[in-house]
């Protein structure tokens, strides 16, 4: 498994075993791709099964929990009901339309799959469906990968570019078994609708370009990154055009791919009317009408076939087309008809805009700027490869190769501006590093294989070589034995890069961080299932309408696996209502009880791991590790309101929760909560009794006295604890 | 056989007695009351009112304030639905009993008279305070009023106030009016501020002052004219009814009986109005008069009967309740025109006025908003002297489904007109492309 | 509660009228009289011995015992034996009994009818054993705890056995789980010493005499109650039994009040929560395999599995402590091997001979063309069929489904269900097999993960406390 399709081609012994049955070499070939191919999908969906070995077949995170309950809910009720299907147990009181505010792909694909399976006898349960959805659709992501691979180069590239992005860790920290997320199927249509494009564009049939529409629409349905495509293709487009490889192709590919898809993509409800309204759609359409002036020229030149009058009307109607373009859009903007860009596309030309406009983007640690270790994380040797990939495209400049550099360049860059996006630069990463490596290999390969064989077929090849080979036909030993030191190190890099992925794989990207293991005192495997003990407690324990209320990264699984009602959840599609909240959270406990009072709140859920040293919870200090910080909570709340303003839970700029903590923090709730009675509580040997082993300190306020809250429940290790909101208390007290 | 049949049988009704809650939805007129006197003299001496309530059907269970074996509950039970307290200077109460007990026997919802006197322990004391209700600190201070005090032909005495200063409400001193005023002798209070749940029903006249009477006046007086409230009644909001006095004498029988008549006034009753007016306040705070239940709340589509798991914006629905007043001895329907229904999402959408039928039934009917979301039919009503009733019934209401709205829009026909000329413009384009020439 | 008190107050003065007008089932009497209530555990079990004689001429064959309507309700057994030979060889023969009714029975009186092996002739005596089980007897008092108290109970009864036949001797003894006894009815002669409580003795009662007792007790055992369960038995002839349960449980008990302090729950565990239970045991068949414990948010990782020759306990824990009026629910998987449970009775018959367990709803699913199916159960059931689809199935699979309420341990008793089947269905779904897809595969490879991923979690149960109690012990209601 850890050898790489590029060795397997040209290792010796299985070249044999094909002489040994009597097969052609083109039948050979085929053979090999084929079988090659097939071990890569198993090897695609197989290596993503690590987190069920360790833990179970369960969903994973936050997201998917939702995309898991909405397919549970479309299996159930069917596709209308699902279609129209108003969820009151969300975004309390205000509810939210589910229907119409996501993106269905996911769950529609995941419940056909489930259909067929059940119409063919397949007694599933939806769970393992859903779970296994997202390695089905990285394997299939290797076959498209290949044919792409293919279209750009030729099949040895499209068997390394499949090979590679089969266990490339970028790929799958988004599609493990469990992480049932948009992005798992998200890649897979990106990829098919690229690569259906760019067979539009060298074959010019329509057909191809009707494909890639759909691949578009899907896409579309899936995940919100289609803007992406629709952005670069028609970069793509102009880059053609202004490089002067207009050509007939391009305007069918182009006109086809973007008017169907526009209409398909009309259809999701999510979507609607932005192709034609949005200002992230806009130059889509104006690089549409340029490809009409432009088809207007070429048929204006051939009518008057004189170059000086051409020109004098060239000026004039490119002139007058940019010059009502931008016209037009002005107008369009001024009116409103146009809306401007969204904060999410600023945020991703300018890494510091999220920052200080909008903090809930900011918040969510997957949307920091990429750290360099995170790149070589992700990528290992694709990033060495990736610029002599670039190099090898240059050399062979076309249609197709201009575009994966684009794609290429476009998504490195936006991957650097955040760590989430490195998703979507790996195919393009895989694809080029691909190119590079069996260029490499394949020239290497030759070069020794043409000693091998007698001198005037060695001509033959050299013949057929490129011109740098025929350079080298001097210095044959060195330039022989080079050769295959250069083969020997290039396998040798090929295995560490697989050997790289399978051990990232298993450790960093396969837990399902609802479940959290860690090491015994006995180096034996402790397991904290806190978070189901306290939903599964919701859900058994208390009114079927009760509301919680806790910080909206928890809201899915709380409807999910408590099913009880949220105040938010982590679809923050209204930030006053996450921002009432935060408010909540960081002031003091009675001006917070009217906050709970006022959203009708029976119980707060608060995360905590101070007892088992779990960092990542509610009142955590690093704001850039991880998103559940207590600050961001404070930032958001005061982003609204005005009153809660951050210096107040900070020391002199530092954040602390010891003795030396500022006022406010140690009496606003989130504190109270989370320590209740920790004072109490001895969480180490030789320590103080409320030691926080989570920030290592020992907490400043340990009698903490709750008036309007009361302990509901608290699971074994303290992880989640769930507070009552008492009601109706002091009954004499006035006001 | 017979005696343990007869032994069982005392035993049973024992447990009965005990363990039996009469305080109920169906019966708010509280039955057992624990009354904790100083010494049993007050029981004779306050016989009248007593008795009055007694043949009311109440048991009254008459204990020494420091009775060690006293106790409010038992396995979590009450034993009592109400307590009188005509124990003014007790410092510490015996058995289980203490400030706290007695609040929180107030919180779960039940009954407390309580009558202080000059001279009001600090217990005492606290638990007004906690009620809402400030005494004079001067422990020896007594109202005083120059202008108003009750004449008699013995001695002049300007402690012994004749006030006849009324809460205006019928439902708290009952439909007929009181004409003799009442006499009133102890220490006046004062009403927090800040406690909107305490009203004055007997308030001083604007002349009096409260001051210890045996000292010189060295300073003004803090509490003076008709801020100093002699009798004032709370209601919580969990509608447990609390009665405060500022004299246990006003309740003796020696109050009871004796004429009055007010200074500067001709006019002499020979029978003063404490007996009428401290019946009717007992009437109240016992729950025999001015409580309120709100029965069934219904709501539908119109047209419909039964009640939807959920609306859809600008449906059309009704809504009921049925609201009915306890008379002391049945529910008989209750009769305003005030009461309202909001349509309730954070803020009240819908508000409006419930028309009654006279028999206990309010109704109205009201579109959706066309506001989707999880509304609340809240009904908040709250007069003097009534328990409050606070409804509320919560509702989703969703949009429209993809099949509910109109097929084809006015605003729309140009677009169809466009996109049908521009495909038979195709179409003729076409032919014409192909056929001609 | 008062109204429990007050309707039995009623019951007893009606019939301390009704009794003067002395309505008697002639020919027997009771010489003496013993009975014991065992309140240790929360289900009732009273032991009782009557020596009955026949004081008339005619042959009695019946014997007649009499329960008040209250109690008749919350009946889930009554056993009864004769005893036969002396002293030494002393042997108990079991006797039928079912309920009857009377035709003028005072005030709503039931009755159970104990036949006797061979009618009692003028002056013989017999003695009778009973062993009756009362569910649901126990009414927590106060009926809401916080967590630092422990639980108080009533137990109402009689200190006279209500009984249509003259008493001349009699006596009852009360058993109680701890010596902390908070009340009881004093019946003149009363003692009480320890966890002992004694009535009687009372000599010449009257027929349908009865005066009414309350006890008033501390009883901390865990008040566990299955409020639901389901049972399916899935029969392969591939070699295993695969059996699942699902259970709804639920604290009965005195109800929950207040905060929950996982502190106080942690550090004290003797003072704080000692009604609630942690963990109760299954008792499983021997030679179990692939054992999982699951819930519908997935898998419960504390639980551990102890497998010996002759049965394997499953040690469930739920998720959280249960406290009084709080519930959970779980799934409980198992597999054993086929050669234990089915049986080749006659030429392509087979019968599966398998434990009723204690399920309300027992599901039986044979395999897919097995035909017509026939059930041997001990007792009286509700029968019915159905048709499954599982893996690959065409025709669907024939299921029996058996259900009965108000279930106590003394139900576990086999039964058995033919059916006839064709060994060529074996081979029909291998041959579907062929075409299986990788996802199918994946799907089943979960399953035994699942398994495997059971038994981590040892030590999760490092603070969980001593008595766990028996699954046996669950009432079914």
């Amino acid at each position: 498994m850890e050898k790489s399709p590029a060795d397997l081609l040209a290792s010796p012994g299985l070249s044999s075993l094909l002489k040994s049955l009597k097969l052609k070499t083109k039948q050979q070939e085929l053979l090999i791709r084929v079988s090659i191919l097939c071990l890569v999908y198993v090897l695609a969906f197989i290596a993503r099964l690590f987190s069920v070995l360790r833990y179970e077949s369960m969903i994973h995170e936050f997201d998917p929990y939702f995309n898991y309950r909405v397919t549970q809910f479309l299996t159930k009720k069917g596709f209308y009901e699902f279609w129209n299907w108003f969820d009151s147990e969300s975004w309390y009181p205000l509810g939210r339309i589910i229907g119409g505010t996501l993106y269905p792909g996911l769950m529609v694909t995941a419940a056909l799959i489930y259909w067929t399976l059940r119409f063919l006898r397949f007694a599933v349960h939806i769970r393992e469906v859903c779970v296994l959805t997202a390695p089905f659709f990285a394997a299939n992501t290797t076959l498209v990968a290949y044919f792409f691979g293919k279209e750009l180069w030729d099949s040895g590239a499209g068997l390394v570019a499949a090979a590679l992005i089969a266990i490339c860790p970028g790929y799958i920290s988004r599609s493990v078994a469990g992480s049932y997320d948009n992005e798992g199927v998200a890649i897979f249509a990106l990829l098919l609708t690229f690569y259906l494009f760019v067979k539009a564009v060298n074959t010019g049939s329509l057909a191809w370009a009707l494909a890639s529409a759909f691949g578009y629409f899907y896409m579309v349905s899936a995940w919100g990154g289609y803007v992406f495509i629709i952005n670069l293709i028609p970069l793509y487009v102009l880059v053609l055009l202004v490089t002067g490889r207009y050509s007939m192709r391009l305007y069918v590919a182009y006109n086809c791919m973007y008017v169907l898809g526009m209409l398909l993509a009309m259809q999701i409800r999510f979507v609607g009317f932005q192709h034609v309204q949005s200002g992230e759609h806009m130059a889509a359409m104006g690089v549409f009408f340029l490809m009409q002036v432009f088809y207007f020229l070429d048929w204006v030149k051939y009518l008057l076939n004189d170059p000086k009058k051409f020109h004098t009307f060239l000026r004039i109607t490119v002139t007058s087309a940019v010059g009502l373009g931008v016209i037009s859009l002005g107008v369009g903007t001024a009116s409103g008809y146009i809306s401007p860009w969204t904060g999410r596309f600023y945020s991703l030309l300018d890494p510091t805009y999220a920052k200080d406009n909008i903090p809930i983007i900011a918040s969510v640690s997957e949307h920091q700027p990429t750290a360099w270790s995170s790149f070589m994380f992700d990528f290992h040797i694709l990033l060495l490869l990736f610029p002599a990939g670039l190099y090898f495209c240059f050399k062979r400049l076309s249609d197709a190769t201009i575009f994966i550099v684009m794609y290429g360049l476009t998504s490195m860059y936006f991957a650097g501006v955040m760590v989430r996006l490195i998703l979507v630069a790996t195919p393009a990463v895989c694809l080029i590093s691909a190119i590079a490596v069996s260029a490499t290999i394949k020239n290497l390969t030759q070069l020794v294989r043409a000693k091998s064989k007698p001198a005037p077929m060695g001509k033959g090849t050299t013949s057929t070589k490129a011109s740098s080979k025929g350079t080298l036909d001097q210095s044959m030993p060195f330039q022989r034995n080079g050769a295959v030191a250069l083969l020997l190190g290039a396998f040798y890099l090929l295995s560490r890069y697989a050997i790289h992925c399978t051990w990232v794989t298993s450790e960093a990207y396969s837990s399902p961080s609802i479940v959290l293991a860690a090491r015994g005192a006995h180096g034996n495997r402790v397991i904290f299932d806190d978070y189901r003990e306290a939903y599964f407690w919701l859900r058994q324990n208390t009114p079927q309408d009760a509301k919680v209320m806790s910080w909206w990264d928890y809201g899915y699984q709380i409807t999910a696996m408590g099913n009880r009602t949220v105040i938010v959840d982590n679809n923050t599609w209204n930030n006053t209502h996450i921002a009432t909240v935060g408010r909540a959270m960081s002031s003091y406990e009675d001006e917070a009880y009217e906050i709970m009072r006022s959203l009708d709140v029976n119980y707060v859920l608060v995360v905590f791991g101070g007892v088992t040293g779990y960092s990542s919870d509610d009142i955590n200090k690093s704001s850039l590790v991880t998103y559940y910080a207590f600050l961001w909570m404070v930032r958001i709340g005061g982003g609204v309101f005005p009153i809660i303003k951050e210096p107040d839970y900070l020391v002199n700029g530092e954040y602390r929760v010891d003795k030396g903590a500022a006022p406010k923090m140690l009496n606003c709730l989130m504190y109270k909560l989370s320590y209740y009675r920790f004072g109490e509580l001895t969480t180490e040997y030789g320590k103080p009794p409320g030691y926080d082993r989570a920030r290592g300190v020992e907490i400043g306020n340990k009698d903490i006295k709750l008036e309007h809250l009361e302990e509901a429940f608290t699971t074994s290790n303290w992880i989640a604890q769930l507070f009552a909101a008492v009601v109706l208390s002091l009954s004499l007290s006035g006001n | 056989m017979f005696g343990k049949l007869l032994s069982t049988l005392l035993i049973s009704f024992h447990l009965f007695a005990i363990l039996c809650v009469s305080f109920s939805e169906e019966n708010p007129t509280d039955r057992r009351v624990l009354v904790l006197l100083e010494d049993f003299a007050i029981k004779s001496s306050h016989s009248l009112f007593f008795k009055s309530l007694e043949t009311r059907g109440f048991d009254l269970d008459f204990k020494l304030a420091d009775d060690p074996k006293l106790a409010l509950q038992r396995y979590g039970k009450y034993l009592y639905d109400a307590v009188i307290l005509f124990s003014p200077t007790i410092d510490r109460f015996g058995g289980s009993i203490d400030a706290a007990s007695l609040l929180e026997f107030v919180d779960s919802g039940h009954d407390l008279i309580l009558a202080a006197d000059a001279s009001a322990s600090e217990l005492i004391r606290e638990i007004a305070v906690e009620c809402g209700v400030d005494f004079d600190e001067d422990p020896a201070a007594l109202v005083i009023d120059h202008m108003s005090y009750a004449v008699s032909e013995t001695e002049e005495d300007h402690t012994l106030i004749a006030s006849d200063d009324f809460i205006q409400s019928e439902v708290i001193l009952g439909s007929t009016k009181i004409e003799a005023p009442v006499l009133f002798k102890g220490i006046g209070h004062s009403i927090n501020p800040a406690n909107n749940l305490v009203l004055t029903v007997l308030s001083a006249s604007p002349a009096a002052y409260s001051a210890n009477p045996k000292s010189k006046l060295s300073n003004p007086p803090t509490l003076t004219g008709s801020a100093i409230s002699l009798v004032s009644i709370v209601q919580a909001r969990n509608n447990a009814r609390i009665l405060i006095s500022g004299s246990l004498s006003m309740f003796s029988n020696r109050f009871f009986r004796s004429g009055v008549q007010k200074a500067g006034t001709t006019s002499k009753h020979e029978k003063c109005g404490n007996e009428q007016f401290l019946t009717e306040l007992s009437k109240w705070v016992f729950h025999e008069s001015g409580h309120l239940k709100a029965v069934n709340v219904k709501h539908h589509k119109v047209g419909e009967k039964d009640e939807p798991s959920m609306y859809r914006i600008k449906d059309d629905l009704d809504y009921s309740v049925e609201v009915y007043e306890w008379s002391g001895t049945s529910w008989e329907p209750y009769l305003a025109d005030d009461l309202q229904v909001q349509f309730y999402m954070m803020s009240p959408y819908v508000l409006k006025t419930l028309s009654t039928d006279q028999k206990g039934l309010y109704y109205t009917s009201f579109k959706v908003p066309d506001v989707y979301g999880v509304f609340q039919f809240k009904v908040e009503y709250q007069r003097l002297g009534y328990t409050s009733l606070s409804l509320s019934k919560q509702i989703p209401v969703r949009p429209f489904r993809h099949n509910e709205y109109e097929r084809f829009i006015p605003a729309a026909y140009p677009y169809y007109g466009a996109s049908f000329s521009m495909m038979s413009g195709f179409f003729i384009f076409t032919m014409v492309y192909l056929y001609t020439k | 509660m008062a109204a429990v008190i007050f309707s039995l107050l009623v019951f007893f003065i009606s019939l301390f009228i009704t009794t003067s007008s002395s309505l008697l089932v002639p020919g027997l009497q009771i010489l003496h009289a013993e009975r014991q209530i065992d309140l240790t555990s929360h289900i009732v079990r009273v032991y009782l011995t009557l020596k009955v004689e026949n004081i008339e001429d005619d042959p009695a064959s019946k014997v007649l015992l009499a329960f008040p309507p209250a109690q008749f309700d919350h009946l889930s057994l009554v056993k009864a034996a004769v005893t036969v030979g002396k002293k030494r060889k002393k042997s108990y023969v079991p006797l039928e009994v079912n309920p009857t009714e009377q035709p003028d029975a005072p005030n709503g009186t039931k009755y159970y009818t104990i036949s006797l092996l061979n009618p009692l002739l003028k002056g013989e005596i017999t003695t009778l054993e009973i062993l009756y089980i009362l569910s649901h007897s126990l009414e927590p008092f106060p009926a809401e705890i916080s967590q630092s108290e422990s639980q108080l109970v009533y137990y109402h009864d009689s200190a006279i056995i209500l009984s249509p036949y003259h008493i001349k001797q009699q006596a009852t003894l009360v058993k109680t789980p701890t010596n902390k006894v908070e009340s009881f009815t004093q019946v003149e002669p009363t003692f009480r010493t320890g966890t002992e409580l004694k009535y009687g003795p009372y000599e010449d009662r009257n027929p349908y005499s009865y005066s009414p007792i309350i006890v008033h007790f501390e009883n901390n055992n865990p008040f566990a109650v299955v409020e639901e369960l389901e049972r399916e038995i899935e029969v392969s002839h591939w070699g295993s039994v695969q059996v699942t349960e699902r259970y709804k449980l639920a604290h009965a008990g005195a109800k929950h009040k207040g905060v929950f302090s996982r502190v106080e729950y942690q550090s004290r565990p003797t003072g704080s929560g000692v009604s609630s239970f942690k963990h109760l045991l299954a008792e499983l068949p021997p030679r179990v395999h692939s054992v999982y414990y699951r819930d519908d948010i997935g898998n419960i990782s504390s639980s551990r599995l102890r497998i010996n020759s002759k049965k394997s306990e499953l040690l469930i824990e739920p998720r959280y402590p249960l406290f009084g009026g709080w519930k959970s629910t779980f799934v409980i998987g198992y597999g054993v091997p086929l050669q234990d449970f089915l049986f080749e009775s006659a030429a392509g018959a087979r019968y599966l001979n398998y434990s009723f367990g204690c399920p309300l709803a027992d599901t039986v699913v044979l395999p897919e063309g097995s035909k017509d199916p026939s059930v041997e159960v001990p007792f009286a059931v509700e029968q019915s069929l159905q048709t499954k689809y599982s893996y690959l199935d065409v025709i669907g699979r024939t299921v029996v489904v058996l259900e009965k309420n108000n279930v106590v341990p003394e139900h576990n008793v086999p039964f058995q269900v033919h059916y006839k089947f064709n060994p060529i269905f074996m081979l029909a779904e291998p041959l579907m097999l062929l075409g299986v897809t990788s996802s199918e595969e994946a799907a089943r490879w979960i399953h035994s993960l699942q398994d495997a991923a059971l038994n981590p979690g040892k030590d999760l149960m490092s603070y969980s406390k001593e008595n766990g109690s028996l699954l046996g012990e669950l009432i079914y209601d």
